[in-house]
Formats: C-alpha cells, sequence, structure tokens
C-alpha cells in the first residue's frame, strides 16, 4: 500500500511536468522510441477505460461546440447560445482534467500555505481566468496587428511567456521555502487556528495562470475564421469557468484533507507539528522543483 | 496507514489525463507491389475546429482550396515538424521496430470545411522468404493529438493478387502510451507469396 501511494505520487508530480507542445509546430521536441513496455512509469490499468471515456467525451464536446457555434452564426437564438455556454462550461471542467492547468501546482501551492477555503476557491479562479485571458489577448493582438499566422506566433509568444511563468514559478517556491526556514528559526511552535498572511497567493495565480491556454486558443481562432469572435469570447469565458471549478477543486480538496490531518492529529502536538513542517516544505519545494523543471524543459526541449 | 487515503482525491484528476486539443480521423490503405508490401498511404481527416485554425493561417486567398503553393507552405508549417513524431505512425514487421525515414507524396486538401491530409510512408517487407507478419498503429504518443480509425472504411488493401493475407484490428496492449493509459488499436497483417 505504502509502494502503491508513493508511486501514485510520483505520477501525479511527473505527469504535470508534460508540456503538451503542439506536435505539428513545436521545433525542439523528438519523441522517445516507440519500445513496447518502453515507458516505466505506468498508471495502472483501472485507468485505461476512464481515460478513454473522457477522451471520446472532449471529442465529442468539441464536435458540438465546432457545431453549435455555426448554427449560432446562421441563426440568432438565446436556446442555442445557452447551450453553447453548458457545452463550453464542461469542456472548460474536462480540460483541465489534462495536465498542464496548475493542479499540481495549486495542490503543492496549498500543501505549503496556511489558507482557508474562500482562498482556495480564489486561487483556482485565478488560475482558470487567467489562463483563458492570456489566450484571448494573444489572440486579439494578433488579429488587431498582423492578421495572420496566428497558431505560429501564438507558438512562439507562448515560449516567451512560459519562461516568464517558470521562472517565477521556481521564484515563488525559493521564497516560501526561504519562508518557511525563517518561520521554523522563529517559532518552535504553530499555534492552532493562525492563518499565514497570504502575500504570496496573488503572485503564484499569476505566475501559474499566465501560460495561456491551447483549448481556449483553438476555440477563438475557429470562431475568428467563421468571423464570430463575440461567441468565441464567451465560449472562451465560460470555458475558464469551468478550468477555475476543476482547480478551485484540487485547492479546496487539498485544504479539506490537510485539516482531516490537522483534526485526526490534534492530541498529538508534536507529529501534528512534525507533519505541517513536513507539508510546509514539500509543498514548497515541490514549486520551486517543478518551475525548475519547467523552466529546464523550455531551453532543452 | 489509514490516513493516506485522504490523499486519494489529489490524485483522481490526475489519473484522468486524457487531454488531446486535435483529433484525427485515419484511414490506411495497405499498397503491395510484386515481391511484397510497398507501403501505407494514410488519410487523416482533422476535427473542424483545428482545421479551421490551419486553414485559416495556410488558406491565403481564402477561396477554400490548397493551391500548389498552400500545400508547400501547409507541409513546410504544419506536417514535417511530425519527422520527430514519427508522423504518428508505429510499425514492427515479425516483432521488430521499422524506422521510419521518410514520407512521399504530401498532400493537403479542404474537404467539406476540413483539412485533410494524404501521405505515402514506404515500408517495403519482401515475402520471398516466406510469411511476414506487420503491425501499423497510428498515435500521438505525446497525446496532443487523438487519432482514431476512421469509422467507415478505416483501412483498404491494393495489388493484393500475388499474396494471401489475413488481417486483424487488435487492442496492442504492449504499446499502451501516455503513462500506460491509452491503448492503441494496431491493424495487424499477415501476407505470404500465392503459392
Amino acid at each position: 500500500m505504502k509502494k502503491f501511494f508513493i508511486s501514485m505520487c510520483l505520477f501525479f508530480v511527473v505527469n504535470s511536468v508534460i508540456a503538451q507542445d503542439n506536435p505539428f509546430l513545436t521545433k525542439e521536441k523528438t519523441i522517445s522510441e516507440r519500445k513496447e513496455g518502453g515507458k516505466t512509469l505506468s498508471y495502472p490499468g483501472c485507468t485505461q477505460k476512464i481515460a478513454g471515456k473522457i477522451a471520446l467525451l472532449q471529442r465529442s464536446l468539441n464536435k458540438r461546440l465546432a457545431e453549435l457555434t455555426k448554427e449560432l452564426k446562421e441563426k440568432k437564438s438565446t436556446k442555442l447560445l445557452f447551450f453553447i455556454i453548458f457545452i463550453t462550461f464542461i469542456y472548460g471542467v474536462v480540460h483541465a482534467l489534462g495536465p498542464g492547468h496548475g493542479k499540481t501546482l495549486t495542490f503543492s501551492y496549498f500543501l505549503s500555505e496556511e489558507t482557508n477555503i474562500r482562498k482556495g476557491i480564489a486561487v483556482g479562479c485565478i488560475i482558470g481566468f487567467l489562463h483563458a485571458l492570456s489566450a484571448l489577448t494573444l489572440v486579439l493582438i494578433l488579429y488587431f496587428t498582423i492578421k495572420k499566422a496566428y497558431l505560429h506566433n501564438i507558438e512562439s509568444m507562448s515560449r516567451t511567456i512560459k519562461i516568464i511563468s517558470y521562472s517565477l514559478i521556481a521564484g515563488i517556491g525559493l521564497f516560501l521555502l526561504i519562508k518557511n526556514i525563517y518561520d521554523t528559526k522563529r517559532r518552535k511552535t504553530i499555534k492552532d487556528k493562525e492563518i499565514r498572511p497570504f502575500q504570496s497567493a496573488i503572485p503564484f495565480s499569476f505566475a501559474v495562470g499566465v501560460i495561456p491556454c491551447t483549448g481556449a486558443t483553438i476555440v477563438l481562432l475557429f470562431s475568428l475564421s467563421l468571423g464570430v469572435l463575440k461567441i468565441g469570447i464567451i465560449s472562451t469565458f465560460f470555458m475558464a469557468l469551468g478550468m477555475a471549478t476543476t482547480i478551485s477543486s484540487v485547492g479546496v480538496l487539498t485544504i479539506l484533507a490537510k485539516d482531516s490531518f490537522k483534526r485526526i492529529l490534534l492530541r498529538k502536538v508534536k507529529l501534528n507539528f512534525i507533519l505541517q513542517k513536513i507539508f510546509s516544505f514539500g509543498g514548497a519545494f515541490l514549486i520551486f522543483a517543478l518551475g525548475a523543471i519547467l523552466l529546464l524543459g523550455v531551453y532543452v526541449g | 496507514m489509514k490516513f493516506i487515503f485522504i490523499f486519494i482525491p489529489f490524485l483522481i484528476p490526475s489519473f484522468l489525463t486524457a487531454h488531446p486539443h486535435v483529433f484525427i480521423d485515419n484511414s490506411i490503405l495497405v499498397i503491395f507491389n510484386e515481391t511484397g508490401l510497398a507501403g501505407f498511404k494514410h488519410e487523416w481527416i482533422f476535427d473542424e475546429m483545428f482545421s479551421s485554425t490551419i486553414i485559416h493561417e495556410f488558406d491565403l486567398d481564402s477561396n477554400g482550396k490548397f493551391d500548389e503553393k498552400e500545400i508547400k507552405e501547409v507541409k513546410r508549417g504544419a506536417f514535417s515538424n511530425l519527422e520527430k513524431h514519427d508522423y504518428f505512425t508505429d510499425i514492427t514487421i515479425n516483432g521488430r521496430q521499422f524506422e521510419i525515414k521518410e514520407v512521399e507524396d504530401f498532400h493537403a486538401r479542404i474537404d467539406s470545411g476540413v483539412m485533410v491530409y494524404n501521405f505515402f510512408l514506404p515500408c517495403e517487407v519482401n515475402a520471398d522468404s516466406g510469411k511476414k507478419e506487420v503491425k501499423i498503429a497510428v498515435y500521438d504518443q505525446t497525446y496532443f493529438v487523438q487519432v482514431m480509425w476512421e469509422s467507415q472504411e478505416p483501412f483498404n488493401f491494393k495489388d493484393t493478387s500475388n499474396f494471401e493475407i489475413g488481417f486483424e484490428v487488435i487492442e496492442d496492449e504492449k504499446k499502451a502510451y501516455y503513462y500506460g493509459q491509452i491503448i492503441p488499436e494496431a491493424l495487424k497483417i499477415k501476407f505470404s507469396k500465392r503459392p
């Protein structure tokens, strides 16, 4: 059981580091050999059916969204618009389940920081909306300036944004690590109900959310090609809401689980203290390490 | 150790990492020559959303067609890089990995608003020395793209008169990719020369 848990944690972390670059465009990446059982890490077999079903769901949502957008272009209908809103929200929820939407970082952050559920939701929302807003900004900049080669330009602009984002993430991780060392030296015990200032949450959300969402970019470019950018913007907004829901859920689950730990170990003061320190240092180190690995990934390719 | 179950909720979202951004319906024409297998002609039909982004970018005169010049640009800008991904194609010959070096006759067209790629992937397998088994699966290991068999006519055979051919579609579990979550469906072909 212990081994299972450790390996699951490992996959969880590793999985978030997979850079999902567009293989049609990304120049740097070379795929590893296709050997039988070549991957040393793999999820348990039971996840295969779920993963397949989620993929089919995404495919049908993608298709339905394209059809509905075209339909709405032909005839203005409030019913159709609400249907698009519903589809894009679900699409956002499912989309953010995949790697590269800040879930592991959110998990690590709330593992490290003392906070409450309200702030957990806030961080998820900022990341989700900024993720989509970043895509929208890039598309609009290109639309009003060069009006062509959207995908290639977005790909190269994304690279710069990624470098900034990953540097900030690593920096925040390092800051949290130093802060934890300082706190440990300063105080020997952590009082219950004490909530530390939440200063790093905004920069953290910004650093994670600023990377443009590829899914939102494709939705926007599709609506742009049909000449219905407004529908694309509405779609992107509700897709962002869906992504925010998923990311917030991860944040809230982390906070709730940490609280459960505290309750379970309420009487074991020393053990409680040690575990909280492990969470704080572990979370901060994860943020730093993920930021550094992602940054390295941009350069190494 | 019971407390570790508290962590399970965090891990659930990570299990469900099905995350394709692009969807392709793929069909293959298996082409033979006088001595054996000559190669595979692929046809990729892209989903409407991704198609529109590529069409918007490469159909420069916006006439709904790719002319020769535009096809060259599509190839340069949104196909050639797939060399690094083996053109999403995984081939084994009698259990041995086949190294994909080149593709020929690339063509791109716009068909009812969606983009279609065609290309030939040479893979010569001489059947003089006995029965051969070739397995081909098309998938993107990074899972940015989800490739599925085309539903109407996923594969067909050409110039087969000199050979006895058997085939089946299998779930190739040994090739499970994306951290073992996705099992590709491979076309397994067995062929030998007619006596």
